[in-house]
């Protein structure tokens, strides 16, 4: 057994952090008024690697699982939108990384030089108007009028597609969270019309419980960031002749959710450990019960979490003078992308049941 | 225990409803989208002023809170309990169109409570006027003092001009369309909550300047915005009460603003229950219409998390009925108040975020609705003292040592 974790890690971490609070913050809520990224920005996520992690078992990417990450999670401390946005697909990396051996070769094209994303449906065979999806990228670059070839993957159950963007329609996002991922909405008429391919059951789940490792992590750095935030407010702020911190009701309602928050991190970097351990494993039940359960906490934590930073800061807290505010907004939203909470309660009590049958839902 | 609507008050609700829908919640929509608050010259400004609601408010602003007409113990017209069950009809169609509309708003409990009946008839007849809308607000928060108004930093000095304003506030909602805001100052700090006064600060009062309209999260079609008194001189006769309210009656304008509390936050409070219940309806017609039928598991887990979440706004709206039925009875609330106001806001978030989590992204509408509805409910666990502040009061009353 061995908790601890690399020193070029650690190195990692303190980059990281360093950007996110200084510059990624900052950058973002720019965003929403500019709706646009400054390249210098664009730039320092390719100088770390940000837009190197799209596969994370790919020759060229991090040898460390956790590595990557922890990435997430503290560059989820600046903005999960723009983490989006650099690090497409983000989610379903895995997805795609497990299953290559199972897909026609070439499948993915030359995913290294093409701007692409990846969604997940339920129902891919309901192709009518109503099938919607979200990805980040503006509606520009998903015309091509960027320049940038734009690619859908849309994973449902047992079937896989490959979309070009003429197949699609855009819109932005009316999301009420993750700006800067510049986030369209896409919907189309026809998806079978497109390249599709049947997966088996067991992959289409895969698919559906490692997204939630990543949205795992993410959650979980914004949760931090929130409560860090307002710790060091609430160690300045003075009521009732006491920094609202000093108060022993909120001191506890903290030392609560800090803890929680750490139960949580840890389950989810050991699921990281299983899944460097067991790599393309599709039926490792033990580790998608795992994925499912921590993603669950991990959202009800990171629920909790960002509300009491935003209530610790009071009517300030409820301000665009803050961060708190859309912190709590982001993971409001990231707990119910990619099939929410309500869906990981379904597949996790099932798993819990050893009830297998879930796999075709 | 009866537990029953007249006749008049049920028609009340239903001619609300009507508004609600075709006004309210399109108004609010509107403004979430745009981040704009509903314009002052709004029509629908001018046909709210048109209906006399001004003067009527949303349930009677006028003949609000402890009556002085209440001899008998149960009389003031039901009008806390009218208040309470109109808020929160009109908050599930829109919390924050429903607090932009004309009227006294949070201004009017002041100058009905502490104001003498020549106050009252200056400051609050001009809503009774039909011609174009009209607002009023209440400012006590500072951007330094929030919850512990004792903090209060505006300084009142007494001069043979009448008084002198010098402060800061902040988070007054309506006071930049205001014709008068009940603004608390403080004639000397060290006197702690003895020292303050509440005074009615006019429009177009030298030295009182609007300067900035606060960036909310939600329930954006109302303004919330900070003011500068900057040498800021009012009327002798501004003082709420006349300065024999202070001495007479050894009352502070704390005081005052406190007993306005045990009137608002039961009202605040069932804002946040109308909200929350907005929700809980369109979870129920997503689970009712499209959740497939042949999902049996996921339905029975539907059904379970539907009743928990109705059984929470059952609660939280009696406990506000409760603290209001006090009021209207003439008797002390605040202990029910506060009980009142610590359970309904989270309450009602933990329904809105239910419900999100159960419709999901799979209706990209109604998914969207429900976020504007848990940003709006989220800022009723803030105002009117947050939930912290009401657990201070409710221990306080239950635990004597
Ligand atoms: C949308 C909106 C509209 C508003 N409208 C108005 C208005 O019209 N007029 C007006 O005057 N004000 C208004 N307010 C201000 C509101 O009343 C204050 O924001 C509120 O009282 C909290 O004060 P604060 O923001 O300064 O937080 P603070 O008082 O700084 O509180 C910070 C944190 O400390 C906690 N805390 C405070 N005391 C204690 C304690 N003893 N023990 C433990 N924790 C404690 C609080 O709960 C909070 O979590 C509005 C606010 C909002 C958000």
């Amino acid at each position: 057994m061995d908790f601890s974790i690399d020193e070029s890690i650690e190195e990692l971490i303190a980059q990281v952090d360093k950007f996110s609070s200084k510059t990624l913050r900052h950058k973002a809520r720019l965003f929403e008024s500019n709706r646009s990224w400054d390249q210098n920005t664009l730039n320092t996520f390719t100088s770390l690697g940000i837009s190197e992690l799209n596969l994370p078992f790919h020759e060229n990417g991090p040898s460390e699982l956790l590595a990557y990450f922890i990435a997430l999670e503290h560059l989820a401390k600046g903005d999960a939108g723009g983490l989006l946005y650099a690090d497409t697909p983000g989610p379903y990396s895995w997805a795609i990384s497990a299953l290559l051996e199972h897909l026609p070769k070439n499948f993915f094209g030359d995913l290294s030089k093409s701007r692409f994303a990846a969604i997940y449906i339920k129902d891919i065979k309901d192709s009518s108007n109503k099938v919607l999806a979200w990805a980040p990228g503006s509606v520009d670059e998903w015309n091509g009028s960027l320049g940038s070839a734009s690619t859908l993957i849309v994973f449902g159950n047992e079937y896989i597609s490959y979309l070009d963007s003429h197949h699609l329609k855009f819109q932005q996002s009316a999301l009420d969270a993750l700006d800067a991922s510049n986030g369209v909405e896409i919907s189309w008429n026809s998806l079978l019309d497109s390249q599709t391919f049947k997966i088996d059951a067991i992959s289409s789940y895969f698919i559906r419980t490692m997204m939630r490792q990543w949205v795992t992590a993410v959650m979980l750095g914004v949760s931090q960031a929130s409560i860090d935030y307002a710790i060091d407010y609430g160690n300045e702020r003075v009521v009732f002749n006491n920094t609202v911190t000093g108060h022993q009701a909120n001191a506890f309602e903290i030392a609560k959710v800090y803890t929680e928050i750490e139960a949580s991190r840890l389950a989810y970097r050991a699921a990281v450990s299983m899944i460097k351990n067991h790599s393309n494993s599709l039926d490792n039940y033990d580790l998608s019960q795992m994925i499912n359960q921590n993603y669950i906490v991990a959202g009800e934590v990171s629920l909790s979490a960002t509300d009491l930073s935003l209530q610790l800061l009071g009517g300030h807290g409820y301000l665009k003078d803050h961060f708190v505010e859309k912190w709590w907004r982001e993971v409001r939203t990231l707990s119910i992308l990619f099939g929410g909470l309500e869906q990981a309660h379904e597949d996790a009590g099932n798993e819990a049941l050893n009830y297998h049958d879930f796999l075709v839902f | 225990m009866l537990i029953e609507l007249n006749k008049e008050l049920k028609k009340s609700i239903e001619l609300l409803r009507e508004i609600g829908k075709e006004y309210l919640r399109p108004l609010g929509i509107e403004a979430d989208r745009s981040s704009q608050a509903i314009p002052v010259d709004h029509p629908f400004y001018n046909l709210v002023a048109q209906t006399g609601f001004m003067a009527r408010g949303i349930g009677s602003t006028f003949e609000s809170g402890n009556s002085e007409k209440s001899t008998n113990g149960r009389s003031n017209n039901g009008n806390s309990v009218r208040n309470v069950l109109m808020a929160e009809e009109g908050s599930y169609w829109d919390r924050g169109t429903l607090v932009s509309l004309p009227g006294p708003g949070l201004g009017g409990p002041p100058v009905m409570q502490m104001g003498t009946s020549q106050q009252r008839e200056r400051f609050m007849s001009i809503f009774k006027q039909r011609d174009k809308p009209l607002w009023a607000a209440f400012a006590m928060t500072e951007p330094e003092a929030g919850s512990d108004v004792a903090k209060i930093n505006t300084r009142a000095i007494k001069s043979e001009k009448g008084w002198i304003l010098n402060g800061e506030k902040m988070f007054s909602s309506n006071s930049s369309r205001a014709e008068w805001v009940v603004v608390f100052a403080t004639i000397d700090p060290n006197l702690g909550r003895r020292g303050h006064r509440a005074f009615v600060v006019e429009k177009g009062t030298p030295g009182f300047d609007i300067s900035r309209i606060e960036q909310k999260m939600g329930i954006k079609a109302y303004e919330t915005a900070s003011f500068k008194l900057a040498d800021c001189v009012v009327d002798f006769d501004n003082l709420l009460g006349g300065e024999s309210y202070y001495s007479s009656t050894s009352k502070s304008g704390f005081e005052g603003a406190m007993s306005t509390f045990n009137a608002t936050r039961p009202i605040v409070a069932a804002m946040g229950v109308g909200i929350a219940r907005a929700a809980y309806d369109i979870a129920k017609e997503f689970v009712l219409n499209e959740v497939p039928k042949n999902s049996s598991l996921r339905l029975r887990r539907y059904r379970e998390k539907l009743q928990v979440m109705q059984a929470k706004l059952t609660h939280a709206k009696l406990l506000c009925l409760r603290a209001a039925w006090l009021l209207d009875c003439n008797k002390p609330n605040g202990f029910e108040a506060s009980m009142a106001k610590l359970y309904a806001p989270p309450a009602s978030l933990s329904v809105v975020t239910e419900a999100s989590n159960i419709v999901g992204l799979e209706n990209k509408d109604k998914s969207i609705y429900l976020q504007k509805l848990a940003r709006d409910v989220k800022a009723i666990d803030i105002v009117e003292g947050t939930q912290q502040i009401q657990r201070r009061v409710v221990a306080r009353n239950i635990i004597v040592n």
